[in-house]
C-alpha cells in the first residue's frame, strides 16, 4: 500500500512541477528558474504541514493516515519538489557574468524552504 | 492545459515521476533514519539524483540536440530529466528534514546538512556533466563554459 500511495502522489506531483515550470518560463522567460523556486517553497510548506499533522494526531499511525502522508507527502511533495534540478540551476546561474545570482537563489531557496516547513509543521501541530 | 498536443509530455513526466519517486523510496527503505540523525538516505538521493542529472543533460546535448526532431526525442527530457530524475530527488524532505534536526536540537547538524547538501550537489552535477561530456566526445567543452550575458537556464529550455 505504501507503494501505492506513493505512486499515486507521484503522477500527480510531477506533472504539477513541469505544468509550473511551463507556466513561469511562458510568462518570463528561462533566464531564472522560477518555476522551481515556487514549486519547492510550496512542497516544504506542505510536506511541513502533513509532517507536523500526522505526528501531532492520535490517530497518526492508523493505516489511512499513514496512506495519506505517503501519498501526499512522499509521493506529492517528494516528486512535486526537486533537488537535482536545483543544483544544476545554482550552477547555471554562477556561470553568468553576474555570479552572485546563483548564491542568492541558493541561499533564498535553503531559507524560505526552512521557514516554509518550519511554518507548516507549527500549523499541522495547531490543527492536530 | 491551454497546449492539447503536449499531453504526451505531461504522460511521460507523470510516468517518469512515479519511477523516480519509488526508487527513492526504495532507497528510504535501505537507509532508514530517526528524525534527529543524519538523513543519510536523502543525502544520497539527492547526490546520486544530481550526478545522473549532469550526465543525462550532457547526453541530452549529444543525442537529441533538437528535440522537435522526432517524438522520442521529444518526450526523453520531460521523461528522464523533469519526470525520473525530478521525481527522485526532493527539496520538501530535505528541508523538513533540516527542520526535524533543529527541533531536536542538533541544530549545528541540520546547518551542515542544508550546507552540506548545497555545495557537494552543485559538486555533483557538475561532476556529471564532465563524466557525461568525457562519455559522449563533445569537443566544445570550452566555448560552451564561456560566460555570456544572455545565458539561459538549459535545465528550463528543455521543459519550454
Amino acid at each position: 500500500m505504501t507503494w501505492l500511495a506513493i505512486a499515486m502522489g507521484a503522477a500527480l506531483g510531477a506533472p504539477a512541477r513541469f505544468a509550473v515550470d511551463r507556466y513561469f518560463v511562458r510568462t518570463r522567460g528561462t533566464k531564472y528558474p522560477y518555476g522551481t523556486f515556487v514549486v519547492n517553497s510550496i512542497g516544504s510548506l506542505v510536506l511541513g504541514f502533513m509532517t507536523g499533522l500526522v505526528l501531532s494526531l492520535a490517530s497518526g499511525q492508523s493505516a489511512g493516515w499513514q496512506f495519506a502522508l505517503n501519498m501526499i507527502g512522499t509521493g506529492f511533495c517528494g516528486a512535486l519538489t526537486t533537488f537535482s534540478g536545483w543544483t544544476s540551476q545554482i550552477f547555471e546561474l554562477s556561470r553568468k557574468p553576474l555570479r552572485a545570482t546563483g548564491t542568492y537563489y541558493a541561499l533564498a531557496s535553503v531559507f524560505l524552504g526552512f521557514v516554509l516547513a518550519t511554518i507548516g509543521y507549527a500549523l499541522g501541530m495547531f490543527i492536530a | 492545459m491551454r497546449r492539447p498536443r503536449d499531453v504526451d509530455l505531461f504522460v511521460a513526466v507523470a510516468i517518469g515521476g512515479v519511477i523516480g519517486a519509488l526508487a527513492r523510496h526504495g532507497v528510504d527503505l535501505l537507509f532508514p533514519t530517526e528524525t534527529d540523525e543524519w538523513p543519510l538516505a536523502t543525502f544520497i538521493i539527492n547526490l546520486t539524483g544530481a550526478f545522473i542529472l549532469g550526465v543525462v543533460l550532457e547526453a541530452a546535448i549529444a543525442f537529441a540536440p533538437d528535440p522537435a526532431a522526432n517524438p522520442l526525442a521529444r518526450r526523453m527530457r520531460p521523461f528522464l530529466i523533469t519526470g525520473v530524475l525530478g521525481g527522485y530527488t526532493t527539496f520538501s524532505t530535505y528541508m523538513v528534514e533540516a527542520h526535524g534536526l533543529v527541533t531536536s536540537d542538533r541544530a549545528p547538524l541540520a546547518l551542515l546538512y542544508v550546507f552540506g547538501s548545497l555545495v557537494a550537489g552543485v559538486i555533483c552535477v557538475v561532476l556529471g556533466m564532465k563524466v557525461g561530456r568525457a562519455l559522449f566526445h563533445r569537443d566544445d567543452e570550452p566555448a560552451d563554459l564561456v560566460a555570456r550575458e544572455d545565458t539561459d537556464i538549459r535545465f528550463l529550455e528543455d521543459e519550454a
